[in-house]
Formats: structure tokens, C-alpha cells, sequence
């Protein structure tokens, strides 16, 4: 899974869940990828980011340094250098292994092979 | 004995059918593919993306990630949600699919993401299998209401999704249609090709928002397609005020009875401002 992913998930779907959102974060394993750097693409990603939520995914591998830790201004106006550093948490860090949490019920979703599973099964924890 | 072929989504749970096996063959299988391919670029077109814009779109029941590649072709990227692991496993071993990523979640349980994240929708035959019960705890009622509830919310305003599926009947079709109507879509079914029996294709457009024109089916040639009577049926846009029966014993129910009976020349008694209303209990 990648982080971007984590970015739009939310545990709105279970019962009694309000927000459930951010998911919390557990990564046990990840790699690092090398996709293609596209400039607009990663703008229109970022216009859809909610950058709180990017700041504790990119926390949760140990790269918040990467980033900084409150908003720049327009993304239109970062450098490619700059938008290749937020490109790079968002597409190329890839959670093989770990878990995520509902923050308000806590069930956990397991990330097996880097797929994410939601589905509620009854009985397993 | 002459044998039918049996709707895969007769035959159990979309994860149990589509197991390692068949996943395989699903994605090697290149009729499929190019049926599959088909399918999804004219969803896309159904779409209606503003042009030369860069799209985030969800793509529901992604499979082995067929349309998904579809998606990125176009210039645009997305998420994909499968309720059958094998298949998930295939589109993430994919190098073409590389800048995407996959849910591992079925429909009926809802879609796992937060309000107004997606620019649009894609499905391609997968929505028919939600029609199915596969445990006795399953309604598929709620499962489609709920699943479209989900996907409302994780819609942007003003966004499309558009499903391409293969409904058995007109029922069928119906229950699709008001659950999504249900949830707050507009919207209706779009049929390319309804003449032709293998090429006939139905793509149910559902959009946020205001209602909009539906775009037209194809036909198999534009010339001759207009020289034909339109078969009101088969274009079905939802009015569900149409069919609303008024409750007996109200108002509305004593004036249309007043006029029946009128028109079957009976004497009845005029309307006033008092008819319908109940009398006070010490009459």
C-alpha cells in the first residue's frame, strides 16, 4: 500500500465510526520504489492531500524529515526538487507488511503483500 | 442435454469464485481482456473528465486491474477495490499498474474512504454480484444502499460514476437503479448497441449534483439509428414520484375517487374545505 493510499482512507464504512479518519499508521515492513516523477500529476495529487494526515504516514517510516512539517503555500509554485521529495513519500514508499487502525473503534486491517485488507471478519483480531 | 452457461455470479461469493485458478485465467484470457478493455474506455467516456485535467478515479471490482489500465492510459490515476485477493494480487505484480494501488474490501461493506476523495468512479461487471445473498445474514437491499451510500460520500460534488454491469432482468436493474437513487444519485441507464444482442452494453451513469442530460447509447450505424422509433423502454430514467400511491383516506385519495366516480356519472356530494378531515370524537 501506498502512502498516498493511507491518505484517503477512512473507517467511516464500519457501524458507530463518525470520522474515522486518519487511520493510524503501523508499518512493520516497507520498500521503496522508483515510479516516474510527473510533475502535474503529483500537484493534483497534493491539492487532494490533507497534510496532517501525510505528515504522520510519512512519521510512520521514518521519513518526516523529508517533508516539512506544516503546509508550503501553493504547490504550483515548489520547485521540481521539492515536489520530487513529496512525490517520493507519496508514490514510492510502499507498506508491504503492517497494519491499520480505526482511531475510534480500533479494529485493525491488516496489510498483507501490500493489500490492505478491510474486510470486517468476524472472530479475528 | 443442452447446456446453459451459468452466470458466474450464480455459483457463489465473487471470492471464492474468482480463487487462484481462475484469477489466472480471468487475466490470460485475452477475449476478456479486449471485451474488458472496451467496456472501460467508453466508462471513462461516459465519464465525462474535464478534458486535459489529470483525474483521481476509484475503480470498483478492479479485478486482475484491467480497466485500471484503462485509467492510466487516459493520463489518470486510481485506487482499486477487489473483494477476490488472488486477482488483487495479480494487478499488484502488474509493472504497468505500478503508480496505482489496491483495497483488498467488498462493495457491500462500503467503500474505505474519507469524503470527497475521488473525481470519479469506474465499475466494470462487478455490481451485479452485490444482487446476490451469499449468507443468511446478507441483504442485498442494504448491501447496494449501503454500498452507494458509501460511494456518494467518497465522491467529489459534480463527479460521475459509471457502472458497467449485466443485469438478468428488468427487476434487477430496477433494484440497482432505486438504491442508488436512494442514496441521493441522479442518473440512469445508459444502452450502446441495443439492437444487437452480443454487443448490447448497459452502463448505469450516476452522477452528484444537479441532474444533468445522459449522454446518448451508441447505435450501430448514426444514419439508421435515427430513422428508428424510440423504444421508450429501453432508455429508462428514474421518476420514482410517478409511481407513488397516494395513502387511502387521505385528501388526495377522496378527491381522485370523487372524480372517478364523477366521470362514471354518479351523484356526489361537491368538495369543500372540510372533506378528508376527522370529526371530533362527541359528535
Amino acid at each position: 500500500m501506498k502512502l498516498f493510499v493511507h491518505n484517503f482512507m477512512s473507517s467511516r464504512f464500519l457501524k458507530n465510526v463518525t470520522v474515522g479518519y486518519p487511520l493510524e499508521l503501523v508499518v512493520k515492513q516497507f520498500v521503496e520504489k522508483d515510479i516516474e516523477f510527473d510533475r502535474e500529476n503529483t500537484i493534483v495529487m497534493l491539492n487532494k492531500i490533507q497534510y496532517e494526515a501525510l505528515v504522520v504516514a510519512a512519521a510512520a517510516v521514518n521519513q518526516a524529515d523529508r517533508i516539512p512539517a506544516e503546509q508550503p503555500g501553493k504547490w504550483e509554485d515548489l520547485s521540481d526538487d521539492q515536489l520530487k521529495q513529496f512525490h517520493h513519500i507519496l508514490m514510492n514508499i510502499d507498506v508491504v507488511d503492517g497494519e491499520l487502525i480505526c482511531p475510534e473503534t480500533k479494529t485493525v486491517f491488516p496489510i498483507r503483500d501490500g493489500i490492505p485488507n478491510m474486510l470486517k471478519v468476524d472472530g479475528e483480531k | 442435454m443442452a447446456s446453459f452457461k451459468v452466470k458466474p455470479e450464480h455459483t457463489g461469493p465473487p471470492e471464492l469464485y474468482y480463487n487462484e485458478t481462475e484469477a489466472a485465467k480471468y487475466a490470460s484470457n485475452s477475449h476478456i481482456t479486449a471485451i474488458q478493455h472496451e467496456m472501460a474506455e467508453r466508462a471513462l467516456e461516459l465519464l465525462a473528465l474535464p478534458e486535459g485535467k489529470t483525474g483521481f478515479l476509484l475503480d470498483i471490482g478492479c479485478g486482475t486491474g484491467m480497466s485500471s489500465e484503462v485509467i492510466l492510459d487516459a493520463g489518470h490515476m486510481f485506487v482499486g477495490v477487489d473483494v477476490s485477493r488472488p486477482m488483487l494480487e495479480i494487478a499488484r505484480q502488474d509493472e504497468d499498474l505500478e503508480s496505482g494501488d489496491f483495497v483488498h474490501q467488498d462493495m457491500g461493506l462500503g467503500m474505505p474512504f474519507r469524503p470527497g476523495s475521488f473525481d470519479g468512479a469506474i465499475s466494470i461487471s462487478a455490481i451485479q454480484w452485490l444482487c446476490h445473498a451469499n449468507a443468511s445474514d446478507e441483504n442485498p437491499r442494504k448491501r447496494l444502499l449501503f454500498f452507494f451510500q458509501s460511494l456518494y460520500g467518497c465522491l467529489g460534488r459534480g463527479s460521475r460514476a459509471v457502472f458497467q454491469f449485466y443485469p438478468e432482468n428488468d427487476e434487477q436493474c430496477d433494484l440497482i437503479m432505486g438504491q442508488a437513487h436512494k442514496a441521493g444519485f441522479n442518473g440512469g441507464l445508459v444502452v450502446d448497441f441495443p439492437e444487437a444482442a452480443k454487443r448490447k452494453k448497459i452502463y448505469l451513469v450516476l452522477m452528484t449534483g444537479g441532474v444533468v442530460q445522459l449522454p446518448q447509447g451508441l447505435t450501430e450505424d448514426g444514419e439508421e439509428g435515427r430513422t428508428q422509433i424510440d423504444n421508450a423502454g429501453r432508455r429508462f430514467v428514474w421518476n420514482s414520484r410517478k409511481n407513488e400511491k397516494v395513502v387511502k383516506g387521505s385528501k388526495a385519495w377522496i378527491e381522485a375517487k370523487r372524480q372517478r366516480q364523477i366521470k362514471q356519472g354518479r351523484d356526489v356530494k361537491h368538495e369543500s374545505k372540510y372533506s378528508g378531515r376527522k370529526r371530533k370524537t362527541k359528535f
